[in-house]
C-alpha cells in the first residue's frame, strides 16, 4: 500500500488553554485535528487529571496531522501561546493512506 | 460562652459536617472512595438549582421592589472592594509575589456557593429565615473581586515589566464569557428568576426536589468537597506560614465587612449570617477558570490551596456558627 510522510504535532495542555490553541491551529490552515478531552499523567507540574473536578488540574491532548511546514508553525504558535501554561508539545514524523487529506 | 461551644459543637456533629470529615480522612487514608465526576457535577447543579428556585420563591412571596436592586448593587461594591483589603494584607504579611496576591485576593473577594449552600442549611437548622434575595447578591458577588484581583494583579506584572499586559486587552471575549455564562451563575441565576416568577405556586410543585431531598444531596456533595479538600493538601507544604494564616484571618475579616454591610441594609439574624459568610468565603471553582484564562503568570497551587485546602473547611467547620454567634451578640433580631 502506498503512503505519504507527514508530521504529527500532538500537544498536551491544560484544559483552560485548550480553546486558544485550537483556534490557532484552525487559523494556521490545518485540515482537521483530534482532541483527546481529559487525559492525565505527571510531570514538571505534578500530577494532572485524575478525575479532578477543578480544571485547573486537568488536561487536555490535541493531535495534528500536516505536511511539515505547517506542522512547524503549528508547534512554533503552540509553544508561544503555553508560554506560563502547564503542558508539552512535540513532533513526529507518521505515515499516512490518503495523503490528499493532510 | 457555653452557648458558643454548644453551636460550634452541634455544627461539628451535624450530618454535613459529619460526611465532609468522611470524605476528607477517605482521602487521606488512600481509600478508593471516588465520587464519579459526572455525579458531582449533577449534584452541584442540583444544589445551585434548589438554592436558587428557594432563593427566588422567598424573594416573590416576600416581595421587595428596589431596594432590592439597591441591596444587590451593594454587595456587588463589598466584592469589588475586599479584594483592596485582601491585597494589601497579603503584600504587608504573606511574602506572595504581587501577582500572585493578586489573584489570591480575587478569589477572596468572590464567593463560594457551596459555603453559602451550606450555612443556609445552618441558619434554618436554626429555625430562621432569610432574605431571598440574598441568593441574587451571592450570584452578583461572583465577579467584581476577579475585575479588582485582575486589576492589582496587572498593575504589578506592568511596574515588573514582564508579562506583555501591554497590547493584551483588559477582558478578552473568552474570559467575559466565562465570567457571565459560566454553568454556575447560569443555573443559578436562571433558577432564581424561575422560582422568582412561578413564586409559591412553583414552590409548591418542586417543593420535595428542591427542599425535602436538599439535606441529603448536601451531604454526599460535601463528602466529595472532603475528598477533593484533602487530595489538594499536598500544596499545603509550598505555603509560607503567612500565606496560610491569610487563609484563616482573611475569612474573619471578611466576616465584619459582610456583618457591616449586613447592618448597613437592614438584614434579619438569619440574612445578616449568611452575609458574614459571603464576606468570609473564598470561590474555588469560578475564579481559578477565570484566573488561568486570563492571568496565567500567577500560580494556580496557591490560590486553590488556600480558597479550597484552608479557607472551605475552615468556614464549613468553625465559620458558620461563629458568623452566626457574632451576628446574634450584635443584636440582629430574627425575623
Amino acid at each position: 500500500m502506498q503512503t505519504h510522510q507527514r508530521k504529527k504535532v500532538e500537544i498536551v495542555v491544560e484544559r483552560a488553554r485548550a480553546p486558544a490553541l485550537v483556534e490557532a491551529i484552525q487559523k494556521l490552515g490545518a485540515t482537521g485535528y483530534t482532541i483527546i478531552p481529559d487525559v492525565s499523567g505527571n510531570g514538571r507540574h505534578g500530577k494532572m487529571g485524575h478525575n479532578e473536578v477543578l480544571d485547573v488540574y486537568r488536561s487536555t491532548m490535541i493531535i495534528v496531522l500536516a505536511a511539515e511546514p505547517l506542522a512547524r508553525r503549528i508547534m512554533e504558535e503552540a509553544h508561544r501561546l503555553m508560554e506560563n501554561y502547564t503542558g508539552i508539545v512535540w513532533l513526529s514524523d507518521v505515515e499516512v493512506v490518503r495523503g490528499d487529506h493532510f | 460562652m457555653s452557648d458558643l461551644l454548644q453551636l460550634g459543637l452541634s455544627n461539628l456533629l451535624s450530618p454535613m459536617v459529619l460526611s465532609f470529615a468522611l470524605g476528607f480522612a477517605a482521602a487521606l487514608a488512600r481509600s478508593d472512595l471516588d465520587i464519579p465526576e459526572a455525579v458531582g457535577r449533577a449534584m452541584a447543579l442540583y444544589l445551585m438549582f434548589a438554592i436558587g428556585f428557594k432563593g427566588g420563591a422567598a424573594l416573590a412571596e416576600s416581595g421587595g421592589g428596589g431596594k432590592v436592586l439597591l441591596d444587590i448593587l451593594a454587595a456587588g461594591l463589598l466584592s469589588a472592594l475586599l479584594p483592596f483589603l485582601a491585597y494589601g494584607l497579603l503584600r504587608a504579611f504573606s511574602g506572595l509575589r504581587a501577582v500572585d496576591a493578586g489573584a489570591v485576593a480575587a478569589h477572596y473577594g468572590s464567593i463560594s456557593i457551596v459555603t453559602f449552600v451550606t450555612a443556609s442549611q445552618f441558619v434554618t437548622a436554626q429555625a430562621l429565615g432569610y432574605e431571598g434575595h440574598l441568593v441574587a447578591m451571592m450570584a452578583v458577588m461572583e465577579t467584581p473581586a476577579i475585575v479588582t484581583g485582575l486589576y492589582l494583579a496587572r498593575r504589578a506584572l506592568a511596574k515588573e515589566g514582564g508579562g506583555r499586559t501591554a497590547g493584551q486587552p483588559f477582558f478578552s471575549k473568552e474570559l467575559v464569557h466565562e465570567i457571565l455564562l459560566n454553568a454556575s451563575v447560569v443555573v443559578l441565576v436562571g433558577a432564581f428568576i424561575i422560582g422568582w416568577a412561578t413564586g409559591p405556586s412553583g414552590m409548591a410543585k418542586v417543593k420535595p426536589f428542591v427542599v425535602d431531598l436538599f439535606n441529603g444531596v448536601l451531604c454526599l456533595f460535601l463528602l466529595d468537597m472532603g475528598l477533593l479538600a484533602a487530595r489538594q493538601l499536598r500544596g499545603v507544604r509550598a505555603l509560607s506560614g503567612g500565606t496560610l494564616a491569610f487563609g484563616i484571618y482573611m475569612p474573619l475579616v471578611g466576616a465584619v465587612a459582610g456583618l457591616g454591610l449586613a447592618w448597613a441594609i437592614g438584614l434579619g439574624l438569619g440574612g445578616a449570617t449568611l452575609m458574614a459568610v459571603l464576606g468570609a468565603s473564598a470561590s474555588y471553582i469560578a475564579v481559578p477558570a477565570a484566573m488561568r484564562l486570563a492571568l496565567p503568570q500567577a500560580n494556580p497551587a496557591v490560590y486553590v490551596t488556600m480558597s479550597l485546602v484552608i479557607t472551605f473547611p475552615f468556614n464549613v467547620v468553625l465559620g458558620i456558627p461563629l458568623y452566626f454567634a457574632a451576628a446574634r451578640m450584635l443584636g440582629f433580631q430574627a425575623g
